[in-house]
């Protein structure tokens, strides 16, 4: 019988041994009500140790709401979360967010502007910890060495969300949680600290759960990606499960650009507008195919009319129709095309999904 | 050259002037007389009284501070229920004059008053004296902090402590280590502002008998005038450096524009109770116990009548004559301190530099001068003064100027930002329009200024209303406002007649105070917006709080 990590004691009930799989949290059927609406209703999600799961969704679908849960800063309804194999909010039972061992680095740096550096990093730690190795090794981490002795203040933004993640990194917490971390920040840093980031929790070990509504930005950082909208996780997989494989209509329009155009499906093929195309999944009847734009060729000579070129720099967009349906298709640099030319379209791509309409 | 603006510069200039005399008054006549002031300043005529103004200055300000800042935290930051009533009750005591405290501590234990007939206690203690003037005043000004830290605490990052609790600190340690910092300058502006309330209080110290400096220049003016100018000077000395402390203060802690939120609420488990009762004492003796002793020895008055006709409890229509008298002399004070400061305000707001700061400054001065250092400095002034000038003593118009400068600030700090509110480029808009100069201001600016202008002059209402020493020293003989009736009652121990005046000036400033001050506040607290409360921050010690100076 293993003794319970002291951060359990708090709560009332008997921890759950969960799964043996070794997920380092696993959200159950979590419900959430906030003035009168559900914001969160029946969230499943499941991350495995040492792993990076990107949460994306549209503004305002209870991302933030569902991360406070998992962090005890909010109390759900109803359903479990569990972190390291203990439920730590669950029908009977509530561990207050500083017994949970979670870190948590917000959309605004949240350093306390009344210590140094290294008190912030330090401030999670030990108190006999709290100047020591540790600190430094933290602020290494997100290379910010030397930088302890200096106040938050004089810090700039990017270097004072990365202090918070020192911060969160510092006390060695079994589940890191970020709350859009980036974006209060401009373009160019976002996409250095992003990179940054992905390596950094690597190198850590982490466990974290990363909120974005930047679908580029999960698809980087995340080993997985949950798609959530409307309260719901609507799926999760790798970023090319969600590119390649959406499960729903809603998933496949949120993420990356795509033609859902009608077609006649037979089995694995399905006769559409850009001509036929395989399908992943054998369907039959009327169907709605998923088909990304760059997997569209255009050729001269055809039976669409260009419409306009969206012109993008390292790529384009040819806007045309082909059988009374609007088609988008990507094309890398600039098309030998101008608007009115009459072009031909044809499918390229990967086995496609599609869905009844 | 623009002649314009040189007028405007020029009449500020010139409307300031006034709010310098009385300090500068004091200066030169302590200066003209160095052997007197030396005198006065090197034996315990001065020592004992500064003593005493300072023991009890900063122990009502540690006081305030403590009470104010736990019920901030309780108010703002715990599962306590119904917390904006809470808020709204914790406020309230700012109606309570601080002479009309006084006079409810002393009638409650007054043979025959409240504690002894209905409590049926029968050893009344002595409440003169340092106790009975640090309860009074420690319960009438909690609030100055409360408020202040209320609105600091509503405009921290809910992420900065949830940061805390997620690095696994308790609430009560996250309190120490993250809010207490952010809190302190809020704290401290308060106590400091408290600070001013107790050293300029003339009221409550008279009426207890406690010996501070306000109380030995009140006493020494008529026979010993050359001790009491000196020490006016020493506390108006360490009245202007206190507001001059607290402006800087609170210019470097209190402007952070963060994004606040709905910060988490400490749950209080088995602290609930205790704390349920700290507020309910609070309220129960800052608000409740005052207005009830009020209303006990009223209602006894009204109830037994009395032999003599002259009194308001033989006959309350005498209440109408000083009722009008303090609603008209205030009502034409804060209109002329609202015209006086209007040029100020747009030349100190449209044209930023150091003639403008020395401007406004020289307004805050005035309102950082005790109220009956002002109002002596004026009535030395008049009387050694031939001509017209001497003619003035005691005569309507030099009263309202005294309270002009007294409380001319709070009209200031309103116009400011009803000035800063209204964009020069509405302005240039009209201007390309071709409108005059004159119509410009009269037809875009002013009535975007009205609202502004209008709160400005209610804060210079409320505090008119309440203020006592300038009445007392100043009022043509015959002119008697509520505080005055209050005072003299009370003097007289006339505690029926008392307690009526009291509590009709109560229920005005009550009325006054709702619209002014808690409803803004409230307001802003309800919103979850950047920044404090305006309503607190812009008043004339920066973030200020209006009746600070109507002890
Ligand atoms: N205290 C509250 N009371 C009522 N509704 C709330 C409350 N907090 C959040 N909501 C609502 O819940 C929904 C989800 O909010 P949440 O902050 O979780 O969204 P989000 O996905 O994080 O959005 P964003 O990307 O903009 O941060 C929103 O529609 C919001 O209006
Ligand atoms: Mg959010």
């Amino acid at each position: 019988m293993e003794t319970l990590p002291p951060h359990v004691e708090m709560c009332p009930a008997v921890p759950t041994r969960s799964d043996p799989r070794g997920s380092a949290l696993t959200v159950h059927g979590l419900e959430r009500v906030l003035g009168n609406r559900p914001v969160l209703r029946g969230i499943d999600l499941d991350v495995p140790a040492g792993t990076v799961l990107a949460l994306l969704g549209p503004s305002g679908c209870g991302k933030t709401t569902l991360l406070r849960c998992i962090a005890g800063l909010d109390r759900p309804d109803s359903g479990l979360v569990v972190v390291d194999d203990f439920t730590v909010s669950g029908p009977e039972c509530f561990v207050n967010p500083e017994k949970r061992r979670i870190g948590m680095v917000f959309q605004e740096p949240a350093l306390f502007p009344n210590r140094t550096v290294g008190g912030n990093v330090g401030y999670g730690l030990p108190r006999a910890e709290r100047g020591g190795p540790r600190v430094e090794r933290a602020l290494a981490l997100v290379g910010l060495t030397g930088t302890g002795d200096r106040m938050p203040s004089t810090l700039s933004g990017g270097q004072q969300q990365r202090v918070a993640l020192a911060r969160a990194l510092a006390a060695e917490p079994s589940l890191i949680l970020l709350d859009e971390p980036f974006s209060a920040l401009d373009a160019p840093l976002r996409a250095e600290l992003r990179g940054e980031v992905r390596r950094l929790l690597a190198a850590a070990g982490a466990t974290a759960v990363f909120v974005t509504h930047d679908q580029e930005e999960a698809f980087l950082i995340g080993d997985q990606v949950a798609l959530m909208l409307e309260g719901r996780i609507a799926q999760v997989g790798t970023p090319d499960d969600l590119y390649e494989r959406p499960a729903s209509r809603q998933v496949a329009t949120f993420v990356g650009d795509a033609n859902l155009l009608p077609a006649e499906a037979e089995g694995d093929v399905a006769l559409t507008p850009v001509g036929r195309v395989p399908l992943a999944r054998p369907a039959h009847g009327r169907v709605e195919v998923v088909i990304r734009p760059e997997c569209i060729a255009a050729c001269k000579g055809g039976d669409s009319i260009v419409e306009r070129i969206e012109y993008y720099g390292h790529d384009a967009v040819i806007v045309t129709s082909s059988r009374g349906c609007p088609v988008r298709c990507r094309v890398m640099g600039r098309p030998p095309f101008d608007a009115g030319d009459r072009i031909g379209l044809e499918y390229v791509g990967e086995p496609s999904v599609a869905f009844s309409p | 050259m623009n002649w314009r603006a040189v007028g405007v510069t020029a009449l500020a200039v010139a409307l300031t002037v006034p709010f310098a005399l009385p300090f500068a008054y004091l200066l030169v006549r302590n200066a003209q007389d160095l052997g007197g002031l030396w005198g006065a300043l090197s034996d315990d005529r001065l020592l004992g009284p500064l003593f005493r103004s300072l023991l009890l200055g900063v122990s009502v300000a540690l006081g305030a501070a403590v009470l104010g800042t736990l019920a901030a935290w309780l108010v703002a930051r715990t599962n306590l229920r119904a917390r904006r009533a809470w808020a709204l009750l914790l406020c309230l005591p700012l109606v309570i004059p601080s002479f009309v405290g006084a006079v409810a501590l002393i009638a409650a234990f007054a043979p025959g008053g409240l504690v002894e007939q209905v409590l049926g206690i029968g050893w009344l203690p002595e409440v003169s004296g340092f106790n009975g003037a640090f309860v009074v005043l420690t319960l009438l000004t909690y609030p100055y902090v409360f408020l202040l830290v209320m609105a600091r605490l509503r405009s921290l990052p809910p992420s900065l402590e949830e940061s805390a609790r997620m690095l696994g600190r308790r609430p009560l340690q996250v309190f120490v280590s993250v809010v207490l910092p952010q809190a302190r300058a809020a704290v401290a502006a308060g106590a400091l502002l408290v600070f001013l309330y107790v050293i300029s209080d003339f009221g409550a110290v008279q009426l207890l008998r406690y010996d501070t400096l306000t109380r030995a220049i009140y006493s020494d003016r008529l026979l010993d005038p050359i001790t009491s100018i000196a020490l006016s000077l020493v506390l108006g000395v360490i009245a202007v450096a206190v507001v001059a402390m607290e402006r800087r203060s609170s210019r470097v802690g209190l402007r952070d524009q963060s994004r606040a939120g709905t910060a988490l609420e400490v749950p209080l488990g088995a602290w609930r109770a205790p704390a349920y009762l700290f507020l309910v004492l609070l309220i129960g003796f800052s608000l409740v116990a005052p207005i009830a002793v009020l209303a006990f020895w009223a209602i006894r008055g009204l109830a037994n009548g009395s032999a003599d006709s002259a009194s308001v409890v033989a006959d309350p229509t005498l209440i109408v004559q000083p009722l009008l008298s303090t609603a008209g002399i205030s009502v034409v004070t804060a209109l002329v301190a609202v015209l006086i400061v209007l040029p100020i305000a747009y030349r100190s707001v449209r044209r930023p530099g150091r003639l403008g700061e020395v401007l406004a400054g020289t307004v805050v001065g005035g309102f950082a001068l005790p109220g009956l250092v002002t109002a002596l400095a004026f009535v030395f002034f008049t009387l050694s003064t031939p001509g017209p000038l001497g003619a003035l003593y005691q005569t309507l118009p030099l009263l309202v100027l005294a309270y002009v400068v007294h409380h001319g600030a709070l009209a200031l700090g309103a116009a400011q930002s009803a000035v800063a509110g209204v964009p020069a480029r509405l302005d240039d808009a009209a201007r390309i329009m071709g409108r005059s100069r004159v119509r410009r201001f009269l037809g875009v600016e002013l009535p975007l200024m009205l609202p502004g202008l209008a709160a400005g002059a209610g804060l210079v209402l409320l505090s008119t209303a309440k203020e006592l020493p300038a009445t007392l020293l100043l009022a043509p003989p015959g002119f008697t406002t509520l505080a005055i009736e209050v005072w003299q009652a009370a003097e007289l121990a006339a505690y029926e007649e008392a307690a009526i005046f009291a509590l009709v000036l109560v229920a005005i400033s009550a009325v006054l105070t709702w619209f002014l001050v808690v409803r803004p506040a409230l307001r802003s607290w309800s919103t979850p917006v950047s920044g404090s409360s305006p309503s607190v921050a812009d008043s004339p010690v920066s973030s200020a709080h209006p009746e600070v100076t109507a002890p």
